[in-house]
């Protein structure tokens, strides 16, 4: 797979869906614990339920980590753990979940949980940079496709000029919100009324964790 | 009231910015001056961000009476938030109005600039030229006082460009524009010229860009037929033009307009719906964002010293690439671009003096390359061979 098709597959699975983000990141937590009981059947119903809502999205952030499943699965095998690759899986599905709020509102979502304001802000500001940094890698590797460069050099030539724009755009970052009269400390709130979709996500995940519950103290 | 008393800046890197500067500016001025001049470093002493953010040396006496809005010249890098409501607002809920005053202001700015139909849509989805207007908006929103605005035309249609204008004189607020383009300046009440970190007497600039022709060979060197494209709906249908050896095409239209995909699609960076593109010879590129294009240590290493020399830009030679300023770093990325047979450039004049301009057509034609450009620069657009105006 080329370089800049892989790119493409991250910035498809990082794409913004429109789940409620306080509903959204309820159910991400309720679905983060139910997985980590490291059973396959849960694992598989968390990868379902991901798929049921946001099937593009969820298809994929899975193909995009496939190399880092690739890893996890080599290293599993020779110092065991293979079992444990369902969950991963399932937790990859969760990401990308997660990773369907905007930027904004998953700030907003997290002060409305009583998280403090500067944290909540420096989380949100971390996602949206992401998203930035993501196209960024984009363009350059397609301003280097241009140059007809090839192989290793390639990928050196790219990381070079993407780590230079990185500090870059930090510091363009930092000079815009301070230019805003952008305040860490504001405790600013906006939520908008979940529809029937979040309110599924959220019921669907709670009978994941009950399911969960019932199948480790039946054991 | 902006007062300046002596003001003398040095960066952390020992480049001096800013030599003295003595100013005094109660009404709306034009701050002109060529690549280099000190402009930017002048108007980012206006909100503090020198030399909170910059560091550096700062002497002299700075003295503003109300707080300044500062938009900077890369429209690109100043869009923090993902969506354009929430760019608009972001200063705003920051002030501390709540979301039902921001929201009336947001509507309000948005039907004054034109841009209703943006406010939905996500930040990364939007042309250089609309994301110049979101800023601009966004300083329109905002309630202070000054707003200064370092080449925030330099994207954007003259049409857009002077309906800007117009609205801004209108908000009674103390206006500071710097600008390339020199046919502004006529709108503002002061005009102030900066040279070498001085502020100097606005000169009379008569300078008239070489619209002389040469005659391009016959043989087509792009034939683009019938093409269609586009990303939601189509952008352009059934687009077709051809550019012979050694001509040079100016691609202008209003913002957003598709001139930036337009030289993708050209470049093979995006697969047109329908229709063909035929190039001959190696394409090369200069997007709006150079440092998209540098990928070496040093400017000597990125640009072939034949080309170094053309352009101007031996004293940069031993630089890093990306520790340049903007428009230094188009000058490297399109130096750069012009070792290609087929030559695409993105807004090439823009962060450029009219020096510039008249370097870029005369080595174009020099070298007899063939040059594609997508320009708002009507002026540059009119001395290139054919000019193709998108819809």
């Amino acid at each position: 797979m080329r370089f800049w098709s892989y790119l493409k597959l991250i910035e498809m699975a990082l794409e913004e869906s429109d789940f409620e983000p306080r509903i959204c990141l309820v159910s991400v937590l309720i679905l983060c614990i139910s997985a980590y009981s490291f059973r396959i059947d849960v694992a598989l119903a968390i990868i379902f339920l991901t798929f049921l809502f946001n099937p593009k999205k969820t298809l994929a952030g899975l193909l995009a980590s496939t190399p880092f499943i690739a890893f996890f699965g080599l290293i599993s095998f020779v110092l065991g753990g293979l079992e444990k690759i369902p969950t991963v899986t399932a937790l990859i599905c969760i990401g990308c979940l997660l990773y369907g709020i905007q930027p904004e509102n998953f700030g907003y979502a997290l002060m409305y949980f009583r998280i403090p304001p500067k944290l909540a802000h420096s989380i949100s500001i971390a996602m949206r940079m992401f998203q930035i940094l993501i196209r960024d890698l984009k363009l350059t590797s397609e301003a280097l496709r241009l140059s007809n460069v090839k192989g290793f050099e390639y990928y050196v030539k790219l990381m070079k000029a993407f780590s230079a724009i990185t500090v870059l755009r930090a510091f363009a970052m930092a000079e815009t919100l301070y230019s805003r009269g952008f305040n860490f400390d504001r405790r600013i709130i906006r939520c908008e009324k979940p529809k029937l979709k979040d309110w599924s996500l959220l019921l669907l995940s709670i009978l994941i964790a009950c399911y969960t519950y019932l199948i480790r103290n039946a054991l | 009231m902006i007062c300046l008393k002596n003001v003398k800046y040095v960066y952390p890197n020992g480049i001096v910015g800013l030599k003295g500067v003595t100013l005094r500016i109660e009404e709306n001025t034009f701050l002109g001056g060529f690549t280099g001049s000190g402009k930017s470093t002048l108007l980012r002493t206006f909100n503090g961000l020198i030399p909170n953010l910059y560091g550096g040396r700062l002497e002299g006496e700075v003295f503003i009476d109300s707080d300044v809005y500062f938009v900077g010249q890369n429209a690109d890098e100043q869009i923090v938030a993902s969506r354009v409501y929430d760019e608009i607002a972001l200063h705003l809920l920051h002030k501390g109005y709540d979301w039902d005053e921001v929201d009336e202001r947001i509507r309000e700015v948005a039907k004054i600039c034109g841009i209703r139909n943006l406010l939905n849509k996500k930040s990364s989805e939007l042309s250089d030229g609309q994301k110049q207007l979101v800023i601009i908006a966004s300083a329109l929103a905002s309630d202070c006082g000054c707003i200064a605005l370092d080449e925030p035309f330099s994207n954007l249609h003259p049409k857009i460009a002077k309906e800007i204008l117009k609205i801004l004189f209108k908000l009674n607020r103390l206006i500071v524009l710097s600008e390339h383009r020199l046919e502004f300046a006529e709108y503002f009440d002061k005009r102030i010229w900066m040279d070498g970190g001085r502020i100097t007497d606005f000169p009379d600039l008569d300078f008239a860009l070489d619209c002389k022709r040469i005659s391009a060979s016959n043989e087509t060197v792009v034939r683009v037929k019938s093409v269609t494209f586009g990303y939601d709906k189509p952008l352009f249908e059934d687009l077709s033009f051809e550019v012979k050896e050694g001509e040079i095409l100016a691609i202008v239209g209003l913002n957003g307009c598709g001139k930036t995909t337009l030289l993708k699609i050209i470049a093979g960076l995006l697969k047109p719906w329908d229709g063909s593109i035929e190039v001959k010879g190696n394409v090369s590129m200069s997007f709006s964002f150079p440092n998209y294009h540098l990928f070496e240590n040093r400017v000597c290493e990125e640009v072939k010293p034949k080309m170094l020399k053309l352009f101007g830009l031996e004293r940069l030679a031993n630089r890093h690439p990306h520790s340049l300023s903007f428009g230094q770093a188009k000058r490297v990325a399109i130096a750069k671009a012009f070792c290609g047979d087929v030559v695409l450039l993105d807004e090439p004049t823009a962060g450029q003096d009219w020096r510039f301009k008249l370097k870029l057509l005369e080595i174009a034609r020099k070298l007899g390359k063939t040059v594609i450009m997508a320009t708002h620069d009507l002026e540059l657009a009119g001395c290139c061979d054919e000019v193709l105006e998108l819809p």
